[in-house]
């Protein structure tokens, strides 16, 4: 029997591959750069980000 | 904190966040609107002729406002203003540009009047969530790459090299509502007949996975450790929910046409990836409830917390119902029927809406430096939603099973389904008129919190 629904899920899964390769690109850089790391750290800092302070000379809060 | 986790110089992170509560302040005029726009389609399920044949009061066309005006004009709208917000914070920077903020915002009020008038007035692709006529598709398009620049902007500049889970969830969401966004608004144009329909449900969908759900997870995973003063349980698992929610989702759409024309390899695909889905929502919610441990008694006066935590139950409710409903046995009962009606809504109304107004009431006073106008009120206004959001949702998952069982006996003429419902309906018209009193006094206490924040100062907080 013909698949009908050709038309739309080739270029669908196609473009789904993307995403799915982009994602993956994404993690591979993020690992890289540090950007993802196995620790616990920003759940702490994310605690103490509410008010506005001035920053050091090395971007660190006062 | 360790030295190497600052990137570097970095200005005074002084938040104006202009930009956050103007998207707040709109969305929740928007929640205002969209809700009268509800009561009275709902009313029009038990009486027909209510408000007669006035072309722009007609159920057809007051359904795709509403339903456009829920998910753009508040949902949308609520989780950009809270975005604002907190990736600034997460940041540890301002917002990149205030002034682009706000002319986002301008370009997105006028994109939401816009799709008003243009719905009432008949101008509709007939497609779901995609009604929209194409120059208003394309105003949504430059809209979403401002908001894009200034968060990814923003981002690029921030004080910290390691991202929490909020900002990874924010700017994949950014890049997925594009190309979501693209798919169901502009492929479709190219496609007719099951392929338009399937790419459609994809959108329709991922609509929900890929915008709604991540940008409402965002919140749960800034606000819950925020308002509850508790550190996030694991940032570890957080990760590994939102790199297998990335790797999941997007293939699930086809489950809306089970038992259709389409092939079925495809249905068989999207019910495993469905299935596959329990995996980022349980580990999430045992994040959330894990973080809560030694916390629970916060739900007696903290009212951010009772939104967000009722936010999660109903997020775990949605995403067990819907890999069930991906099963073809279940599909064959539920599917088409009202019982889907009190599932979008619970996803839409309960999970999601109950994160951005939790964040609401936690940010705004914090935004505006002041202290919220009434504690009595915002409690008055969970419970208004909660009881009201139950009775709505409960109401047509009995009545839409009991409607699907009735659909697969050949002998009941289907007008017999239709009065069947009407019980069904009644509570549901109840149940929303205490939803829409919910939100009326959500909106209500958030201007008076503007309108008087000379009198409340931030030392109050």
């Amino acid at each position: 029997m013909s698949d009908y629904t050709v038309l739309s899920t080739v270029p669908m899964y196609a473009f789904m591959g993307l995403m799915v390769a982009g994602a993956l690109v994404a993690l591979g850089l993020a690992i890289r750069s540090g950007a993802v790391r196995d620790d616990e750290a920003p759940k702490y800092r994310m605690l103490e980000d509410d008010e506005p302070q001035a920053a050091t000379t090395d971007g660190r809060k006062a | 904190m360790s030295a190497e986790d600052v990137k570097g110089p970095s200005a005074m992170a002084a938040h104006e966040d202009k930009s956050a509560f103007g998207f707040v302040m709109a969305a929740g005029l928007f929640f205002v609107v969209s809700g009268i726009y509800a009561l009275v389609i709902a009313a029009k399920l038990q009486y027909p002729t209510l408000l007669g044949s006035v072309s722009w009061l007609t159920y057809g066309r007051m359904r795709p406002v509403h339903t456009n005006g829920m998910l753009f004009g508040w949902l949308l709208a609520a989780d950009m203003g809270l975005i604002y917000y907190l990736v600034p914070r997460l940041c540890g920077v301002k917002l990149w540009s205030e002034k682009l903020g706000l002319a986002t915002l301008a370009l997105w009020i006028t994109i939401i009047l816009g799709a008003v008038v243009t719905i009432s007035l008949g101008f509709n692709q007939g497609l779901e969530y995609a009604e929209l006529p194409l120059w208003l598709d394309i105003l949504v398009v430059i809209a979403w790459i401002m908001f894009g620049i200034n968060i990814f902007a923003t981002v690029a500049v921030r004080k910290y090299q390691q991202m929490y889970v909020s900002l990874w969830y924010i700017l994949a969401s950014i890049l997925w509502t594009a190309f979501v966004y693209l798919v169901g608004n502009f492929a479709t144009m190219f496609t007719s007949g099951v392929n338009q329909a399937n790419l459609n449900w994809f959108y329709v969908h991922n609509a929900v996975g890929l915008i709604f759900t991540p940008l409402g997870l965002a919140l749960g995973y800034y606000f819950i450790p925020k308002a509850s003063e508790a550190p996030l349980y694991s940032h570890r698992l957080s990760m590994i929910g939102f790199w297998s929610l990335a790797f999941v989702y997007v293939w699930t759409g086809a489950h809306h046409m089970l038992h259709g024309p389409i092939s079925q390899w495809l249905q068989t695909v999207s019910i495993l990836f469905s299935v596959m889905l329990m995996i980022p929502v349980w580990s999430l919610v045992w994040n959330f409830f894990a973080t809560m441990k030694g916390q629970w008694h916060q739900l007696k006066d903290n009212v951010p917390i009772k939104f967000l935590m009722s936010g999660t139950i109903f997020y775990l409710l949605t995403c067990f119902q819907g890999p069930m409903h991906s099963l073809r046995s279940v599909n064959a009962i539920v599917s088409k029927t009202d019982w889907i009606v009190g599932h979008a809504h619970m996803a839409v109304l309960g999970a999601f809406s109950f994160f951005a107004v939790g964040g609401a009431y936690y940010a705004i006073p914090r935004m505006l430096k002041t202290k919220l106008h009434s504690q009595a009120l915002a409690n008055a206004s969970f419970w208004m939603w909660l009881v009201g959001g139950l009775s709505f949702f409960v109401s047509l998952w009995i009545g839409g099973f009991l409607q699907g069982l009735q659909w697969n006996d050949p002998s009941i003429p289907f007008i017999d389904t239709v009065k069947f419902m009407q019980p069904f309906w009644a509570v549901r018209l109840i149940g929303g008129i205490l939803m829409f009193g919910g939100i009326l006094i959500f909106f209500w206490n958030i201007v008076a919190t503007f309108t008087g924040r000379a009198d409340r100062p931030s030392e109050a907080l």
